[in-house]
Formats: structure tokens, C-alpha cells, sequence
């Protein structure tokens, strides 16, 4: 436990004085006096008074107390306010735009800065990250549809190139009658993959390995997919 | 980038009024601990750790672009 030291001509004056000093009123300080001083007089010197201030618990300023907060009044707030933040703490010119149709919500990320969410390889790391904090903080809000986040289509050009790979798969496929499996995926890659070979004719779809290693298999369509490949939740239709 | 931190934490958790963030400085590094309440720590951490990994890479990018680096860590 640390403790500081404050003194005054008595004990009041000392506690006015560690309070100033700590920033706190002196009715939320605990302190201990360790001398409580005297005037002196008949022959002998005034004695300062001193206290010692615990500090345990007490952070520095501003470290960690809660700032004044209010929540934003509905989701489509939260979402604007969620973009202007990353756009503030980075410095760029960026804001969201929200459509609202009848089969997605679409927050589309404007702004001359808008690279920025490329990320540092160009591979969209950045917005993918943003769409899936906002879909997770203000997603439920729109079910059924779902929050997909846009920046100059680069998603959307990601997904027709996702689709282009899973079609070159199934080709390869049928040409030879072995499975291929892609490269690992996140659920909403896997869907667009299983999505874009739903109706392809002689091929199946179906997904492997687990977490972040997951991949979708494209297999002749009389292969069964392995018992614990599909078990969970990711049925090829998702 | 503590509010940046509180803004995005608060949009993922049902107490947002338990959200503390503390900013230190390590060997030059940003250490960002972040504390939550307990029952909030999944939502925070996601399954496989997905939201944690999103909120670290928003923060790197955003970190990176001021030419520093810095480290979450979700304290218990």
C-alpha cells in the first residue's frame, strides 16, 4: 500500500493540502496522522502536523474512470458514431453511409481516406474486421437481413472473385473426379463459395477443419462428406 | 485511442457502463488493458477469439497509421 506524506501548521491545513495536491475532496481521503503537531510556546518550537495519505486505489486522473457516456438512440447512431471514432483515432476522412433494402443493409465507407481499410496488405483485413464488431454490436438489429459493410466494392469484388475460384474448383473437379479444398475461410467466405456451386451440376460442397483453419471441400457429387464435417454448424447452405 | 477503445467495446457488451480502459506505455509500446464485466468478457473475445482478433486488428490499423504499435490485453 503506498501512502504520501502531506503537512500543515495542524492537521486540517495538512488534509487541505494533500486534497489539492490529490485532486479529491478531503472527505473521500483516508489517511493516517502521524503527528498531530503543536504550537509550541514555553520554550519550545512548533512542531509541523503530518499525515500520511493511503493511495491504494486510487488511480492517477483520468486513467481509467469512466468517461461521460450516453448510448447512441438506435443502431443506425451506434454505427455512424462506431465509424466517426475509427476515423478520428486515425486521422483520415471517412464516414458511413447506411442502405437500408429489403434483402441487406449495406454501410458503405466513403471518404478520400477509404484505403485505409484495405488494410496493410491490400487484402480488406481492416474492413473485415469493422463489418464484424458492427455486426456484432448492431447487427441484430436488422435480422432478418444481414449488415454487410462496403468500401469502394471491394467486398463485392472479393465475393464475385471467391465465386470465379469455387467455379475453377468444380471444373478442375469434374475434369478428374478428385476433391479440392480452398484456402481457410470465414463463415461468410464459405457461404459464398457453397452459394456459388449450389446448382453446379456433378459437384458438392461441404466444410472441414475447425476455427479459423476452416475450408470448404469441393467433391464429386456422389462423395459423402466425412461424419464430422458437417456436424456442426456450418450446413453447406451457410 | 482509449475512446476509440470505449466506443467500440460499449457497442458489443450489455453493461457498457463497466467498461474500463487503461492506456500504458511499454519499451515504446501501447499497452491498451482493457476491463469489462465478467459476464461481458465473451461477448468481448467472441468464439475462436474473432472479435478479439477484429478489435486487435481495427486498433493495429489504426495505430500503424500514427506510425506506433500497440497491444490489447483483456484483463480478467
Amino acid at each position: 500500500m503506498k501512502d504520501r506524506v502531506f503537512s500543515g501548521p495542524d492537521v486540517p491545513t495538512a488534509l487541505a493540502e494533500a486534497a489539492a495536491a490529490l485532486g479529491q475532496p478531503e472527505t473521500e481521503l483516508r489517511y493516517v496522522v502521524l503527528d498531530a503537531g503543536s504550537v509550541g510556546g514555553r520554550g519550545l518550537q512548533p512542531t509541523p502536523a503530518r499525515v500520511a495519505v493511503l493511495l491504494e486505489d486510487q488511480p492517477p486522473a483520468g486513467a481509467d474512470r469512466p468517461e461521460p457516456w450516453s448510448p447512441p438512440p438506435d443502431a443506425r447512431a451506434g454505427i455512424r458514431g462506431t465509424v466517426r471514432a475509427v476515423a478520428e483515432a486515425a486521422g483520415i476522412d471517412v464516414s458511413a453511409e447506411i442502405a437500408e433494402g429489403e434483402e441487406r443493409v449495406v454501410v458503405h465507407l466513403r471518404g478520400p481516406d477509404h484505403a485505409f481499410f484495405f488494410g496493410r496488405e491490400g487484402r480488406g483485413d481492416v474492413l473485415r474486421a469493422t463489418e464484424h464488431l458492427l455486426q456484432r454490436s448492431y447487427g441484430a438489429e436488422f435480422l432478418p437481413r444481414p449488415l454487410r459493410v462496403e468500401c469502394e466494392g471491394f467486398q463485392e469484388r472479393r465475393d464475385r472473385a471467391l465465386a470465379e475460384e469455387a467455379r475453377d474448383l468444380a471444373r478442375a473437379v469434374l475434369a478428374d473426379g478428385q476433391a479440392r479444398t480452398t484456402e481457410p475461410l470465414n463463415a461468410y467466405e464459405r457461404r459464398v463459395v457453397h452459394v456459388a456451386l449450389n446448382h453446379e451440376p456433378g459437384v458438392t460442397t461441404y466444410s472441414v477443419g475447425e476455427g479459423a483453419a476452416r475450408r470448404v471441400t469441393v467433391a464429386p457429387a456422389e462423395e459423402k462428406p466425412p461424419l464430422v464435417a458437417e456436424a456442426g454448424e456450418d450446413p453447406p447452405s451457410t | 485511442m482509449r475512446e476509440l477503445v470505449s466506443t467500440l467495446v460499449r457497442g458489443l457488451v450489455r453493461e457498457p457502463g463497466r467498461v474500463r480502459v487503461h492506456e500504458r506505455t511499454v519499451r515504446g509500446r501501447l499497452v491498451i488493458e482493457l476491463t469489462v464485466h465478467p459476464d461481458d468478457r465473451g461477448r468481448v473475445i467472441g468464439r475462436d477469439g474473432r472479435t478479439a482478433k477484429a478489435l486487435r486488428t481495427v486498433l493495429g490499423a489504426v495505430a500503424r497509421k500514427h506510425g506506433h504499435s500497440c497491444q490489447l490485453e483483456i484483463i480478467d
